[in-house]
């Protein structure tokens, strides 16, 4: 390492002047002010001579070892003489590693530093030597390319004896799923020219990385272009192993080295933690993705809990829940009947099964799963009247029930007791809150009429034996309150210092309460706060995104989300986790 | 020159064997290997800081099994140290380059 460069100690090329010394070096260099892609000279294979010893570009050795095309933990060949990528991308490193202005390019400062003495050892920008998961150490590794799109296509060249086609293709896609479950990312299988071919392979197969019999190395993926040309994001199993999908394994576990060797293929490297699905070893079953391999995948590319804004326009708020693993959104349309519609996702990136359905909503419908059954419930048009109705798939819904209960804004739905709960604002000239419930979801008693009166519809969630309700209040601040219900009494109401001119929206996501609005600032903006209790209220954060109605809080895979309808000309839908 | 490697027992039990297939299925056998002791050098022509490794020890084999090899660098020629431990009763490895 440089003796007088410390990392993080950053000197720009702006408020520096070239010194004697540097002068000298870029001239030594022969770069000129910088070091353009496509320069060539013999001052640029001296800066490469430089990277090369000190671990940024490939050293002048045979290329025998597998991969080695491959960006080796970032390490590229570099064509000796000539300004290239590799080159580039090699620069960058070395001035991120010190913490110089990443510019790609033979500046002021990298040229000081790479004069200045130093240890004749290479610097190890992202690489470490123990394999053995140890407390402090760098733990998962991005190789350094990625994928340039969100959508990677995957075919299959061939199959092994050793499974049937159908498990294998089940096994693979449930990998593709591990991966674009957590990151922005999502998979499609076609039948020619994917972007990740997946073979099974014996001994030497011409990709330079012959196989070697059953153990030792059971399959590879090629790392993402560019990387070796066509090859890049391919992926290999070694046909000589015996892959298994049973439990306990009778060979090798073909999904938890397909998750790892998908892994590769988005970028990844071995990780150092012993939990990740990347590290080094392959230890029998293991099939879920540890933090590190998500905080791993998400540094390349990103979190999927980016918003999803979708086509579909609605006339006001929808409803959000996970019903059978998968989101669905429901919605009253801006048709000029506002037909309700279901549609359900995965990932927030990709919508299907939508369903326009032939009832009608003047407001937003609600959602809830109830045994084993997607509920819907939404306040009629022309009568207002509330109406329930069910489906086993989210595509066909059936056991409607009208109730001769009315309201002018969305209802709730909430699972309490094993009971189905409807709550809404009535049309009473108060606006009082009412609930009722049903162990079937078609027939409902025991409506309760609350003092407690609301501008808008109100929303329901359960938190551990009580009931909890959410309204904006009648009082001139319009004031938000909560309130729990254990079955016969309610207590502990909440008058928050928050205020909506809409319904909030509540929900309990893995024992945290959020609690989320549309505030009456000007531009409308999304808020949330979470409790534990139901009582105390913290944590609030203000969204940049804004809503003219009542958003909802909910709940994908376990992740908290919020949805809502824009404040675009076509009110798009909105879906973001939180 | 060869990449020459030994093994070393940091464990707390003595290992009555030890195996290493390197890659190409360059197969060495280190012979027992007491705890805190080293085993002499064994050459091979290909090698990464981890490989296909067997331990038996009081009557129950230990394995590594690499899933592959995907981004990690040859060594280079020189001297090496495979260091092997149990934790949790997994067998453990660490790379020392040997001066």
């Amino acid at each position: 390492m440089p003796r007088k460069a410390a990392r993080g100690a950053k000197k720009t090329s702006s408020t520096r002047k070239t010194s004697p010394t540097v002068k000298k070096a870029k001239a030594a260099f022969s770069l000129g002010n910088g070091g353009p892609l496509g320069s060539n000279g013999t001052g640029i294979a001296k800066m490469q001579e430089y990277l090369k010893k000190f671990g940024y570009l490939e050293a002048d050795q045979p290329a025998t070892v597998a991969f080695a095309k491959q960006r080796d933990i970032g390490i590229e060949h570099a064509t000796t003489g000539s300004f290239d990528d590799a080159t580039e991308r090699a620069l960058k490193k070395f001035q991120a590693f010190y913490g110089l202005p990443v510019t790609g390019q033979l500046d002021d400062d990298t040229v000081h530093l790479a004069t200045l003495p130093r240890c004749g050892n290479p610097d190890t920008p992202n690489r470490h030597f123990q394999v053995t998961a140890a407390p402090g150490l760098a733990e998962f590794v991005a190789q350094g390319n990625r994928w340039n799109k969100s959508n990677v296509t995957y075919g299959f060249s061939n199959f092994t004896g050793d499974l049937t086609q159908q498990v294998i293709i089940a096994n693979i896609r449930r990998a593709f799923q591990s991966w674009s479950n957590v990151c922005f990312l999502t998979f499609t299988e076609v039948g020619g020219n994917p972007d990740i071919d997946i073979a099974f392979r014996t001994g030497n197969h011409n990709d330079g990385s012959p196989f070697d019999g059953a153990g030792n190395v059971l399959a590879h993926g090629f790392y993402p272009p560019p990387n070796g040309g066509a090859i890049a994001g391919d992926l290999h199993f070694d046909d000589a192993e015996t892959w298994t999908t049973n439990n306990p394994p009778t060979g090798i576990d073909f999904l938890s080295v397909a998750i790892h060797e998908i892994g590769h293929t988005l970028g990844l490297d071995h990780s150092a933690d012993a939990n990740a699905i990347m590290f080094a070893f392959y230890s029998g079953i293991k099939q879920n993705l540890a933090t590190d391999d998500i905080n791993g995948i998400r540094s390349i590319y990103g979190n999927q809990s980016a918003k999803s804004i979708l086509s579909d326009t609605s006339i006001t708020s929808p409803s959000f829940c996970t019903f059978n693993n998968r989101g669905f959104i429901a919605w009253a349309g801006t048709d000029s009947a506002h037909r309700l519609n279901v549609m359900a996702t995965d990932t927030l990136r990709v919508w299907y099964g939508k369903v326009t359905m032939g009832d009608t909503s003047e407001s937003g419908p609600a959602l809830a799963v109830f045994n084993n059954r997607l509920y819907i419930a939404w306040r009629g048009v022309g009568n207002n009247q509330l109406n329930v109705m069910s489906s086993a798939d989210g595509v066909n819904w059936t056991n409607k029930v009208t109730l001769n209960e009315t309201t002018f804004h969305r209802p709730a739905l909430a699972v309490f007791n094993n009971r189905l709960v409807l709550g809404w604002t009535g049309t009473d000239s108060a606006r009082r809150l009412n609930i009722i419930q049903s162990g079937n979801g078609t027939t409902w008693t025991g409506k309760l009429t609350l003092n407690d009166t609301s501008v808008n519809g109100p929303d329901l969630c359960t938190l551990g034996n009580n009931l909890l309700i959410c309204w904006t209040g009648t009082d001139a601040g319009r004031r938000l309150n909560v309130m729990a219900f254990n079955g016969s009494t309610w207590f502990n109401k909440v008058t928050l210092g928050e205020n909506s001119f809409v319904g909030p929206t509540i929900d309990n996501v893995g024992g945290n309460v959020i609690l989320g609005w549309t505030g009456t600032d000007a531009q409308n903006r999304l808020n949330t706060l979470r409790s534990t209790n139901g009582v105390n209220f913290f944590g609030k954060i203000t969204y940049g995104d804004t809503s003219s109605f009542g958003p909802t809080v909910s709940a994908l895979q376990s992740a908290p989300v919020i949805a809502w309808t824009g404040k675009d000309n076509a009110q798009s839908l909105n879906v973001m986790r939180i | 020159m060869d990449i020459e490697i030994q093994i070393r027992n940091d464990s707390e039990i003595d290992f009555d064997s030890v195996r290493v297939v390197f890659p190409d299925r360059d197969e060495a056998h280190f012979g027992p290997i007491p705890k805190g002791a080293s085993s002499d050098f064994k050459s091979t022509t290909r090698a990464y800081r981890y490989a296909e490794i067997h331990v038996n020890a009081g009557g129950r084999e230990l394995r590594l099994q690499p899933y592959d090899y995907v981004g990690e660098h040859q060594l280079t020629p020189g001297r090496y140290t495979y260091v092997l431990g149990i934790q949790d009763n997994r067998l453990t490895i660490n790379l020392e380059k040997v001066d």
